[in-house]
């Protein structure tokens, strides 16, 4: 085990015990009706929710919105991004309309795409869309601004003289590691989006269900809920960390200090 | 015969308004299979000469001119004929060592099979070989050097142009470098132009020296050096070059002193 997991298992068993130790101070071991559930409240509101397939029912489904809103997101931001970056024109009235849009939060969408999309799982895809969609552009934009004069014209004196050759084998590489990093960001806010998105405008996944466990008076299950969405959250930004890290192993320095 | 010829050459920048004449009338010849070192003071305009020379600024007037296919050609833009290696290198970071060597056999449409074999040919020449799959940051400094020149050679262009390639080699490392040099030049038989500020780099590997003074960059001189290689540097018509050279460079300074006082 290294000292990095151990701490972290530390940390979190320090978390579980401070929140064990505030429900103890809270209700002196009465039992029933719990506001704030504890750490065994939500383990036994898991194990109940798991058992009926409803947990991984409500997750099934954020996580395919997801997947389909991110996958729209990146597709258009890429693209677009490259020509924002690519083109000092397109650049000058790129960045004004971005930087107008990027302050307006995905919540802020919902009433639109309700109107548009109706109560529907389309009218959360949307908002998935708009908050995956900004974080990608920005560091695409940045990521192709960033190339290396240098790079391209070494390019220029081995041949490459075609944009398209141009963009393919140095432009896009050269900007992978910032639009990867967008990817990344994007991903968090997706999943974010896609919560409140599922509180309002339709019945299914972990949005959904923290707030029909509100009315039905389950704290137990908004908190399970709740750890869901963080456990999966952090498992998703891992996951691509660790892809970043596969693909860009060419990042890592000194392996040798060799002579000439 | 002449392999390159620069002729008549300026190059004047627009710099905030104002015009800032870089490279006023240069013109040289470059001829085939020779060495030849552009050398000056920093301003004199060697590094963009060399730009010019590698089509990646256009000349504001003059020409230069590549033997190709057994005529003078006037080149307009930077091509695989004219191998460059850069001061940074500017290796593509992304690539393995033999993957940058292949970039430009890439350009030019060769099957993999071939560009392995070229690629494997120059990890050697360049001493090399078994560092063909490390990433350019797992490399040193001087071996990224080393595989910006094969990389530059590997399209097999008419000339290679160097801009300062030892600037960020020590002492010791950089004579080490200057053999390496030479014998890959005469491997390779390749046309060779250096930029240097160095005057034991022109001295020791040069058939010609050409001499720019800053301010704009205009030429001095251009001096043909016959000696035998491989040279020593303690020989009498080296130390005599040193001077010499150390004369036409350093006495312009004063000149230049003196103008602006």
């Amino acid at each position: 085990m290294t000292p990095r997991l151990r701490r972290q298992i530390v940390a979190v068993a320090l978390f579980l015990l401070l929140w064990q130790g505030l429900v103890w101070l809270i209700y002196r071991g009465s039992s029933e009706g719990h506001l704030l559930p504890s750490p065994f409240e939500v383990l036994a509101a898991a194990k109940e929710l798991i058992a009926s397939g409803e947990l991984a029912r409500h997750t099934t489904q954020s996580l395919l919105r997801v997947l389909i809103g991110l996958a729209i997101a990146i597709g258009l931001a890429v693209p677009l991004g490259l020509v924002i970056g690519w083109f000092p024109a397109a650049r000058d009235m790129g960045e004004v309309l971005i930087d107008t849009f990027r302050p307006i939060p995905p919540l802020a969408w919902i009433p639109l795409a309700v109107l548009w999309f109706g109560l529907s799982p389309a009218s959360a895809i949307f908002i998935i869309v708009v908050g995956g969609f900004f974080p990608t552009l920005v560091s695409t934009v940045a990521g192709v601004r960033g190339v290396d004069r240098g790079l391209l014209e070494a390019a220029y004196t081995l041949g490459s003289l075609g944009s398209i050759d141009l963009f393919r084998r140095v432009v896009l590489p050269a900007a992978l590691p910032s639009i990867m990093t967008g990817v990344r960001i994007s991903a968090g806010l997706a999943w974010m989006s896609v919560v409140a998105a599922e509180m309002i405008a339709i019945d299914s996944g972990l949005g959904y269900m923290i707030l029909n466990a509100r009315q039905i008076f389950r704290p137990d299950i908004v908190v399970t809920g709740m750890a869901v969405i963080g456990v999966i959250g952090y498992a998703m930004d891992r996951f691509l960390f660790w892809c970043e890290q596969r693909i860009f192993s060419w990042r890592r320095s000194g392996r040798a200090e060799a002579t000439i | 015969m002449v392999k390159l010829r620069v002729s008549n050459a300026t190059k004047v920048f627009n710099v905030n308004g104002t015009t800032v004449e870089a490279l006023r009338d240069i013109s040289f010849d470059v001829e085939d299979k020779q060495f030849v070192s552009i050398i000056g003071r920093s301003g004199c305009g060697k590094t963009t000469l060399l730009r010019v020379v590698a089509g990646l600024e256009a000349a504001s007037g003059g020409k230069v001119l590549l033997q190709k296919e057994g005529r003078l050609t006037e080149i307009v833009s930077p091509g695989p004929d004219r191998g460059m290696v850069f001061q940074e290198h500017y290796l593509f970071p992304w690539r393995t060592a033999r993957r940058n060597i292949e970039f430009g056999l890439e350009s030019k449409g060769a099957t993999a099979e071939r560009r392995a074999q070229i690629a494997d040919g120059y990890l050697k020449l360049v001493h090399l070989d078994g560092f063909g799959d490390r990433y350019p940051s797992e490399l040193s400094g001087g071996m990224r050097q080393r595989v910006a020149i094969a990389r530059a050679l590997a399209t097999d262009p008419e000339v290679l142009l160097l801009d300062e390639p030892f600037a960020s080699l020590d002492a010791l490392t950089r004579m080490k470098f200057q053999d390496e040099l030479l014998r890959i030049w005469q491997l390779t038989r390749k046309t060779i132009v250096l930029v240097t500020h160095n005057i034991d780099d022109a001295v020791y590997l040069s058939d010609r020296i050409v001499v720019l003074k800053p301010h704009p960059g205009e030429i001095r001189e251009v001096i043909d050096y016959a000696s035998p290689r491989p040279r020593s540097r303690s020989s009498a018509d080296f130390v005599e070059m040193v001077a010499r050279l150390e004369s036409l460079i350093g006495v312009h300074q004063a000149d230049d002193d003196r103008r602006l006082t």
